[in-house]
C-alpha cells in the first residue's frame, strides 16, 4: 500500500488515533510513577508521607500536558494557523495545572482529617521500649489518648533556617528512634496515618525513602507519648 | 540459435551509455535473431506503457467493498500495533487508581495470567508463603526468563489479538465476516498457545538442568537468628565476593556435590539454602549434620563437609567462617 493510504483521513481516524496516543502516553506514564510522585512530594504537605501519597494525579497531568503538545504538533504539521493550535497546547497545560492543584488540595483534605476527627488506633513502638511499647484503638474516654491526639493535630514544622541546622547535625538511628504510629479513618477517599518519630527529643518525620527529614516543634508531644511507654 | 551480440543488444535497448550505438544497430539491422528479439521487445513495451484505467462500471456496491476493504486491512494493522504497545504496558495497571484506565490497562495482562493459571497450578506456598522463602514471581518461581517471557511478552500478543479484533467488529460487516474473523482469531490462538507451549518447554529444561547444580553463581543463606543474605560474584562488596568465593570452593570441592539416591531424609534438621545459576534460582535443602541436600525435585545429592559446616555456621550465627559478621555484609 502507498503511504497517503496511512495517512488518517476523517475525523473519525482522528478521534481513534487521539484515543490510542493518549492510551500509549498514559500506559508509559504508570512506568514512572515513582518519580512522578517523588516530584510531586515538593508541594505535599510535610505531614504527609509516601505512606498516605494519593496517587494517580501525576500521571494524568503528565498525560493531559504531553497530549497537548502532540495535539498541538499534529495541528502544526498539518498546517493549521496558530490561533488552532496555541488553545490546544494551552488547554492540555492548563489540565496539567488542574491535576496538580487537584493533587495539593487532595493532601490538604486528608491531612486535615487530623484536625476533624478522632484518630481510629496509636501504636507507638521502639528497640528499646519495654513490653514493645503501646498499641490500642483510641478511645475518647482517656484522656492521655485524647492529649495524643490533639498534640499530633497542632504540630508544627520548624523554620526552615533551623530545619537545615537540625539535619546538619543529626545522624538518624533506626535502634534508638520511638515510632508513634496514628491511624485515622478514612475520609476524602484516602486513608491517613500520621508517621512520627521521636529520637535525641526531637520530633521528626521521614519521607522521599529518608532522604528528605522534616522536624516539627515539641508542642509536648514528647511528654505525651512517654505517657504510654 | 543464438547471437554472439545479444548481450551488447540488450545493454543497447536497455540504454546503457558505454556501448557501441551505431554498431549495435547496423547489426541489429543484419541479423534476423537479434532482429526478432528487439521487435519482440518494442512491442512488450507498448503493452507495458498502456495507461491505467479505474474501474468503470455500475456497481457501487463492489467499489464501496474495495475501498472498505482497504480502510479496514489498515484499521485492523493500526488496531493491532497499539494493542501490542498496550500489552507492554499492561503489566503497569496495578499502579492505576483509576478504575476505568486500570481496567483497560489490566486486560491482556490478566488474559495472560488467567491463561498461565489454567495451564499451571504454581506451588501453593507462593500465595500462603509458609516456607522460608517469599516467592517474588508467581509465574515460574526462580526462573526469571520464562517468568518475563510469561508476564511481558504473553500479553503483548493478548494485546494484539484483542485490539485487532475490536478492529474488525468495527469494520464494514460485508467486507470483514465472521468467517474471516474466526480465521484471525484463530491464528492469534494458535500464535500464543505455541508460545507458551514454549515457555513452558523451557522452564521444564531449565528445571532439569537446574537439579544437576552446575555453574552455581550465587548462594543466599538464611539464619535462625531472622536474617538472611547472599553471595554472589557481582554483589558490588569485597566481602561478599570473597566469602561467595569461599562457598563456591566449598560446594565443588572433591568433585562434590555427588548425586546420591539413597538418602533418607530427616526433614527437622534441614535448613534452605537458595542457589542460583544464571537466570535460574532454585531451593534446596540442606542438612549440615548429616552432610546432605535435597533439591527442589528431590534430588539428593552428598555435599563436601566444608560447605556443610559454613551453612551450619551461618544458620547458628550469621557468620561465615568467622571472619566477618551480618553487619559488615550489609554495609
Amino acid at each position: 500500500m502507498s503511504k497517503k493510504k496511512w495517512k488518517t483521513e476523517s475525523k473519525k481516524d482522528w478521534l481513534i488515533a487521539f484515543v490510542f496516543v493518549a492510551l500509549i502516553v498514559y500506559g508509559i506514564s504508570m512506568y514512572f510513577t515513582g518519580r512522578l510522585n517523588a516530584l510531586l512530594m515538593g508541594i505535599t504537605n510535610p505531614r504527609l508521607t509516601e505512606l498516605n501519597q494519593p496517587s494517580g494525579y501525576g500521571n494524568a497531568a503528565v498525560t493531559f500536558l504531553i497530549m497537548g503538545i502532540i495535539t498541538g504538533a499534529a495541528l502544526a504539521v498539518k498546517k493549521q494557523p496558530c490561533k488552532k493550535i496555541l488553545p490546544v497546547v494551552i488547554a492540555g497545560a492548563a489540565a496539567c495545572g488542574v491535576c496538580i492543584g487537584a493533587y495539593f488540595i487532595h493532601c490538604e483534605l486528608i491531612v486535615s482529617v487530623s484536625e476533624s476527627m478522632n484518630p481510629g488506633s496509636v501504636w507507638i513502638s521502639g528497640s528499646n521500649l519495654k513490653n514493645n511499647g503501646f498499641s490500642g484503638n483510641f478511645s475518647e474516654e482517656d484522656e492521655n489518648m485524647a492529649k495524643l491526639a490533639e498534640l499530633c493535630a497542632s504540630l508544627k514544622e520548624l523554620p526552615k533556617g533551623e530545619q537545615k541546622k537540625l539535619r546538619e547535625g543529626f545522624t538518624y538511628n533506626y535502634d534508638d528512634e520511638i515510632t508513634v504510629w496514628i491511624s485515622y479513618p478514612e475520609k476524602y477517599f484516602h486513608s491517613y496515618s500520621l508517621m512520627l518519630r521521636i529520637q535525641d527529643d526531637k520530633i521528626f518525620m521521614l519521607r522521599d525513602n529518608g532522604r528528605e527529614i522534616i522536624f516539627f516543634e515539641d508542642n509536648g508531644l514528647i511528654k505525651a507519648v512517654m505517657s504510654f511507654i | 540459435m543464438n547471437c554472439d551480440m545479444k548481450e551488447a543488444v540488450l545493454a543497447y535497448l536497455k540504454g546503457e551509455q558505454d556501448i557501441d550505438a551505431e554498431r549495435i544497430e547496423k547489426h541489429i539491422e543484419e541479423c534476423p535473431i537479434c532482429g526478432a528479439m528487439v521487435e519482440g521487445y518494442m512491442e512488450k513495451e507498448q503493452e507495458l506503457s498502456l495507461e491505467l484505467e479505474g474501474y468503470g462500471g455500475d456497481d457501487d456496491k463492489l467499489k464501496e467493498r474495495v475501498v472498505h476493504y482497504h480502510r479496514g486491512f489498515r484499521r485492523i494493522v493500526i488496531f493491532t500495533l497499539v494493542g501490542l504497545i498496550m500489552g507492554w504496558l499492561s503489566i503497569y495497571y496495578y499502579t492505576d487508581n483509576f478504575l476505568p484506565t486500570k481496567i483497560i490497562l489490566a486486560v491482556p495482562y490478566k488474559m495472560g495470567e488467567m491463561l498461565h493459571n489454567i495451564l499451571h497450578q504454581p506451588d501453593y506456598r507462593v500465595y500462603t508463603c509458609l516456607d522460608l522463602q517469599q516467592r517474588f514471581n508467581e509465574f515460574f518461581p526462580g526462573d526469571f526468563l520464562c517468568t518475563f517471557l510469561a508476564e511481558r511478552i504473553v500479553p503483548v500478543l493478548f494485546g494484539g489479538a484483542i485490539y485487532g479484533s475490536i478492529a474488525y467488529f468495527t469494520g464494514d460487516k460485508r467486507v470483514f465476516t465472521l468467517r474471516r474473523y474466526m480465521k484471525f482469531a484463530g491464528i492469534w490462538a494458535a500464535v500464543i498457545l505455541a508460545f507458551t507451549g514454549i515457555i513452558f518447554g523451557m522452564n521444564s529444561h531449565h528445571i532439569k538442568k537446574a537439579d544437576k547444580l552446575q555453574n552455581v553463581d550465587y548462594f543466599f543463606l538464611y539464619s535462625e537468628l531472622g536474617m538472611g543474605s547472599g553471595f554472589g560474584e557481582e554483589l558490588g562488596n569485597a566481602v561478599r565476593t570473597s566469602l561467595y568465593e569461599k562457598l563456591h570452593e566449598a560446594f565443588y570441592e572433591n568433585g562434590m556435590p555427588v548425586k546420591d539416591e539413597g538418602i533418607e531424609r530427616n526433614m527437622e534438621n534441614e535448613v534452605a539454602v537458595n542457589v542460583g545459576m544464571g537466570f535460574y534460582l532454585t531451593e534446596v535443602y540442606v542438612n549440615y549434620e548429616e552432610k546432605y541436600l535435597v533439591t527442589a525435585s528431590s534430588t539428593g545429592y552428598r555435599i563436601s563437609d566444608s560447605f556443610a559446616g559454613y551453612v551450619k555456621e551461618f544458620w547458628e550465627s550469621g557468620k561465615i567462617d568467622g571472619e566477618s559478621n551480618v553487619e559488615v555484609l550489609n554495609e
